[in-house]
């Protein structure tokens, strides 16, 4: 899969805790990747270079002066004094390893899980459990949490934990918020120590998760689609989510590992109070409507679409990725071209969807819709232009109004749109969403944790967090809340456009994900020769034919690597 | 073995051992991991797979790791050059000229140094912003109207704005370094020099520089490679782009390894980083070793 990410869906100052969170760990980092000498390692490393090399040139001996005698070491001493303390260190590391790996094995030393295992049919001899699950009450549990703290915050999340141990007193939480979780994660994943992983995290932003489900450290949630609600006894929480999310949410071997409980959009937003005041099209319907909006706002003196060009995917992912698949619809070939694009069949870059997608970028470069210097631009800075009116719309996610909320004037009030790429509105118009929130479980936990943490990720259908996220934290609740009109009424504005907009536009929403992950090297490369031109390309300057070509190249590298 | 000798062994085990111990654990262990790693093909999760040299193979013939390495070379040498003269110059202004600000002024140039490289990072993004940009409002004020011009969003300019900030980060720590090497010199040299009708500029070359040649190579070779290692302000300001133009070599190994599908896929690729970590060893050893023999290293008693 594909991870969808908005590394910086975050504001300001949380852009800043998260590079600066990133920059203090680099010390880290340097443990993993390697190599990066720091000048006070290289320098230590050299003194010692020195001494081994005076401890081990024939006849060489080190004369210590104490106390004004002079002690004499030859220079066998000294060597296997140090060859000793090599072995005894060597010795430790291997030690800690195979205590390592034990653990690993044997999970049951816990003590959480020596006691025997609820299942949700509790044996006659415990008598205390929860009605709505069967777990027992009387045993304490910490589940260890990594949370992404983005644009959306912490306070929704919060709720959900602290009405979860209200309900389930014996359930406790350790929570790691971090806005750059996926580096902790990733980290921890590597280390391999199943003891210091988190119960359950975040999913956004998790590297590779085919290759965590091959590896079974994910545990499956699928069976919870079949579960009643915690807070509506008699209701499934698959026939209680919006339309198409069970259906359509990710799965791995038809699996799902984690449940959508929020989504977001992703497109074009805009102020409407100034679109009104112009009397721009709020809703062009095909792509000429829309090309005919661009050159009359263009006009008007204002720059027509912004994005962060530092971080260019924002253009590509949220407005124009599913572009692809409108295009394979209208040319009849949706299937065939799905079913291709979930597995990276070749092409990928030069495929005539892809082609036709980037050359209608560079067509509207070529016009200048998009602002000069937009490789400067970060999120902030961009969706900050919108703000001020210097550009009309920004291509970014519906979690936008929450980001910016702090800055937004008075009077503003979002609006969406899609790019529509088709011909007439009776075709679908494929706008590009992601599924949020939900959360991995690690599979190598005692199982009890592991319930708990399933009935977690369930407890985030209530009506209550949902409502709570929807209106702390902009998402657009995973959970169908027609029937509680109070909640629905929480949704910001922004996610509430959103929906009018694709009810009124035959919108499909598509994530975009892969069911295979190429992990070669030349697939970074393959992402990074787009990803770098896309400033480029928007600005007009650089046909993108080239770059897909030499993308193509490096993906077929990739590929051709995996097998 | 006599008690003697056993004594000996004991006092050169617990005289070495901890430093040894701590060093083997925390610097030649990670590195020879790395070293091992750079063989591998492994993402972190996976088992990983050795696959012998074919990681260098590859790195040989990337061009984006060849790119990002002559940008950290075209850095590695502006960069330190201008911190060295321009630091030098303020320091024997502070030092030789009595100003009654001196201690103001070494407290304002030092300034930037107890900043973090990200705020560092953050205040030259907005200096260099197009819209409220302060470098555009002076040059306005100069009547060169640039309104509306990303500095960091031209791919020719992009790498040369990237040089401003880096200085400015760095001169504040030499210039405390080199300002207490100079007053660490006898007042009598110059005393004498001026006698002998020496001028300004003279008694800097003649006297200053040479006296402090041993502190100018090592902080030359800090700074040089420290710049190598460059990544936290370049990620921040333009994270390598505009087009890959200010890509460098320690970011480009940071994004192949913990890259957020930013500027890589989002993949993890510890092992191919890890061989572009071990040429990058070798790149600053190389670094050293070409400053012990440009810079002859001359110690002078005084």
């Amino acid at each position: 899969m594909r991870t969808i990410i908005h590394p910086a869906a975050n504001d300001f100052l949380f852009s800043l805790d998260c590079e600066a969170d990133m920059i203090g760990r680099e010390s880290d980092y340097y443990h993993n990747s390697g190599g990066k000498t720091k000048a006070d390692r290289f320098l230590s490393q050299e003194v010692v270079g020195l001494m081994m090399r005076r401890a081990f040139r024939p006849s060489a001996a080190i004369k210590f002066r104490v106390g004004g005698t002079h002690m004499r070491i030859g220079q066998k001493g000294l060597a296997v004094t140090l060859i000793v303390m090599l072995i005894a260190l060597s010795l430790v590391g291997c030690g800690s390893n195979n205590a390592k790996e034990s653990q690993t094995g044997a999970e049951s030393e816990s003590p959480k899980a020596s006691t025997p295992a609820a299942s949700g049919e509790a044996s006659p001899s415990e008598a205390k459990v929860y009605p709505e699950n069967g777990l027992p009450t009387d045993q304490e549990v910490t589940l260890k949490f990594g949370f992404w703290e983005a644009g959306a915050g912490r306070e929704a999340i919060d709720f959900a934990m602290k009405s979860f141990s209200e309900k389930f007193p014996n359930v406790k939480f350790d929570t790691t918020y971090s806005p750059d979780i996926f580096t902790i994660i990733g980290t921890k994943i590597a280390a391999g120590d199943d003891k210091d992983m988190f119960d359950i995290f975040s999913r956004e932003g998790v590297p590779d998760v085919n290759s965590l489900v091959e590896n079974k450290k994910l545990e499956p949630l699928e069976d919870l689609w079949d579960r009643e609600l915690l807070d509506t006894p008699g209701k499934k929480l698959k026939d209680a989510v919006m339309d198409g999310v069970f259906e359509n949410a990710p799965r791995i071997n038809k699996t799902s590992y984690f449940l959508p409980d929020t989504s977001w959009a992703g497109g074009l937003f805009f102020d409407k109070t100034l679109f009104e005041k112009n009397g721009w099209n709020q809703n062009p319907q095909t792509w000429d409507e829309f090309t005919a909006l661009l050159e009359t706002i263009k006009a008007s003196g204002i720059i027509p679409i912004t994005f962060p060009g530092v971080y260019s995917t924002y253009l590509e992912q949220f407005s124009f990725a599913p572009k692809e698949f409108e295009l394979a619809e209208m040319n009849g070939k949706l299937d065939s071209f799905t079913s291709g694009y979930r597995v990276f069949a070749q092409p990928v870059y030069t495929s005539p969807e892809s082609i036709e997608k980037w050359n209608r970028i560079y067509e509207l470069g070529k016009k200048g819709y998009f602002p000069k210097g937009v490789a400067a631009l970060n999120h902030t800075q961009s969706q900050m232009q919108v703000l001020q009116h210097k550009a009309a719309m920004v291509s970014t996610g519906s979690w936008v109004e929450n980001e910016m909320k702090d800055s937004t004037p008075e009077g503003f009030k979002w609006g969406y749109m899609g790019v529509p790429f088709r011909t007439s509105p009776d075709q679908t118009l494929w706008l590009a969403s992601g599924l949020n929130g939900g959360m991995y479980v690690w599979a190598n936990k005692p199982e009890l944790n592991k319930k708990w943490a399933k009935e977690f990720a369930l407890w985030l259908f209530n009506v209550e967090t949902q409502k709570i996220s929807a209106a702390k934290a902009g998402a657009i609740p995973g959970r169908n809340l027609s029937e509680y009109p109070d909640a629905s009424n929480a949704l910001q504005d922004a996610a509430k456009e959103v929906s009018k907009y694709a009810a009124a536009n035959k919108g499909r929403f598509e994530t975009s994900f892969r069911e295979v992950t190429l992990t070669d090297p030349a697939y970074n490369q393959s992402t990074k020769t787009y990803i770098d031109a896309i400033p480029a390309i928007a600005e007009g300057k650089q046909d993108p034919k080239a770059i897909l070509e030499k993308a193509e190249k490096y993906i077929e590298t990739a590929i051709a690597a995996q097998k | 073995m006599t008690k003697l000798r056993i004594q000996k062994r004991l006092f050169v085990l617990l005289a070495v051992g901890p430093a040894f111990a701590g060093y083997m654990l925390f610097t030649l262990y990670p590195n020879l991991m790395s070293a091992y790693y750079s063989l591998l093909d492994w993402n972190g999760i996976s088992s990983a797979r050795f696959i012998g040299l074919s990681n260098f193979k590859r790195m040989f013939g990337d061009e984006y790791m060849w790119a990002a390495l002559r940008h950290s070379l075209i850095y590695a040498v502006t960069v330190p050059l201008l911190i060295l003269v321009i630091s030098l110059f303020l320091a024997y202004l502070l030092t030789n000229r009595g100003y009654r600000e001196s201690a103001f002024y070494k407290v304002l140039f030092f300034f930037p140094n107890v900043l973090p490289m990200v705020v560092i990072a953050l205040i030259w993004a907005f200096i260099y912003d197009g819209n409220f940009g302060l470098l555009n409002s002076v040059l306005k004020g100069l009547t060169f109207d640039y309104d509306g011009y990303y500095w960091l969003g031209d791919e020719k300019i992009a790498f040369w704005a990237l040089i401003p900030p880096q200085v400015w980060g760095g001169v504040g720590f030499y210039l405390i370094i080199f300002m207490n090497a100079m007053i660490a010199i006898p007042k009598s040299l110059y005393e004498s020099a001026i006698l002998d009708g020496a001028t300004h500029f003279q008694r800097l070359t003649v006297i200053t520089l040479p006296l402090m040649n041993g502190i100018i190579r090592v902080c030359l070779l800090f700074m040089v490679l420290g710049i190598f290692k460059t990544i936290d302000i370049v990620l921040i300001l333009t994270n390598g782009g505009p087009a890959g133009s200010t890509d460098v070599i320690g970011l480009y190994m940071f994004n192949l390894s913990f890259g957020k599908g930013v500027a890589g896929g989002g993949m993890h690729t510890y092992g191919y980083a890890s061989a572009i970590g071990m040429f990058l060893f070798v790149i600053l050893v190389g670094a050293k070793l070409l400053i012990d023999k440009l810079i002859p290293n001359k110690q002078v008693e005084f």
